[in-house]
């Protein structure tokens, strides 16, 4: 089970943080949560990197670490112009979050599928179905800005 | 198969990790947001002062109820220490009246030369309670109102008596009261004072504000006399 050491570390974050629990200022709650997304979008763009095979580690923590700060810093930012940058990071990252899902998915399936001999063109299907989840993501964003 | 730790699993390890604790606090922070005032809806805020206002409208009844009650509560114990002053009063005045406790206070006193009868005596001392004395005796012989005068003889002598008790001259009268009424009434024209000097008997009367007059050593026994039952 290669997911077993991930699937551990997760439990140990989780534990550590319920056992030193931080106090942080309350205000910054709202931050921390789009700092959450932002880190959960990270991490699951770099298990689809393992399965797509160009996962870079360095990336990952980089990309991990600056992502959930620039993630609330902008929404910060965008609480100081009185423009709500936050709800755009909770709808890129939470359309980023379930796209790089829906492909996770689709790798495990077809892992899943490929040892039981089952041949099938599950890849064409997959790239397929991802361009047109990215498609629909990019016209229902649009769909949004022409309604507001 | 020999198990081997890829390079990936140590990179995703430590983001899950740190994703983990980010999880974690965020958790925590939501929780105690949600208890935070500042964060709970409009609706849910005016439940909670409703009922808070409630809560405090009974409170408020609660303390005013209580407040009342240990008013009363004073009132009762002012009244109780107030009567019990007020009784302990009324019997240390009527001990006063009655001789069974010392008196002192402003008077005179008066010494007599001369030989006097038991009915001057009584005389005396009646000008005393009519001048308004308070608390009178006769050589240190409290007067009370079972005090009489009489004579006791020995075959030699003949001396007076007050209440059972000998007195030996000189006579000394003394009397708590209004000094210079008491002595108006011995010396009006007319009064005692000169109906005795007729028979040589002279009054000395001195002015003092501080008279020490004793108790009587004991109260009679009532036998026949019975306190009245009380009819309302």
């Amino acid at each position: 089970m290669v997911w077993l050491i991930p699937i551990c570390a997760l439990a140990l974050g989780i534990m550590l943080g319920s056992i030193l629990s931080f106090q942080i200022p309350l205000w910054m709650a709202k931050y921390l949560s789009i700092a959450v997304l932002a880190a959960l979008d990270s991490v699951l763009g770099g298990v689809r990197g393992i399965y797509e095979d160009n996962f870079n580690g360095v990336v990952l923590l980089t990309g991990f670490v600056s992502n959930a700060l620039l993630a609330a810093l902008l929404a910060f930012l965008g609480d100081q112009l009185s423009v709500d940058l936050y709800m755009a990071a909770v709808f890129v990252f939470g359309i980023r979050i379930f796209n790089n899902l829906a492909t996770i998915r689709h790798y495990i399936v077809s892992a899943l599928l490929k040892r039981h001999n089952m041949h099938a063109t599950i890849g064409e299907e997959h790239s397929l179905e991802r361009t047109n989840t990215i498609q629909d993501a990019i016209n229902s964003t649009l769909e949004n800005d022409i309604k507001h | 198969m020999k198990k081997k730790i890829h390079g990936w699993q140590i990179y995703l390890a430590v983001t899950f990790i740190l994703l983990g604790l980010l999880i974690s606090t965020q958790i925590q922070t939501q929780n105690r947001l949600d208890s935070d005032l500042a964060s709970q809806s409009a609706s849910d805020l005016t439940i909670m002062v409703k009922n808070l206002t409630d809560r405090r409208l009974l409170l408020t009844e609660e303390l005013a109820e209580a407040e009342y009650n240990l008013e009363l509560y004073q009132e009762e114990y002012l009244d109780d220490s107030l009567l019990l002053e007020k009784m302990n009063n009324d019997i240390a005045r009527l001990e006063l009246i009655n001789g069974t406790i010392p008196a002192k206070g402003p008077g005179i006193v008066i010494t007599v030369s001369g030989h006097l009868l038991a009915s001057d005596l009584a005389v005396l001392v009646n000008e005393f309670w009519a001048a308004g004395a308070e608390a009178v005796a006769i050589n240190d012989v409290r007067i009370t109102p079972y005090s009489g005068f009489d004579y006791i003889g020995t075959s030699t002598a003949t001396y007076l008596t007050c209440g059972g008790e000998v007195l030996t001259e000189p006579i000394i009268l003394q009397a708590v009261g209004n000094s210079a009424t008491l002595e108006r009434s011995i010396v009006m024209p007319g009064g005692i004072a000169d109906n005795l000097e007729v028979y040589q008997v002279y009054l000395d009367i001195q002015h003092t504000d501080d008279l020490h007059l004793p108790a009587v050593p004991s109260q009679p026994q009532l036998q026949y006399g019975k306190v009245p039952e009380k009819t309302e």
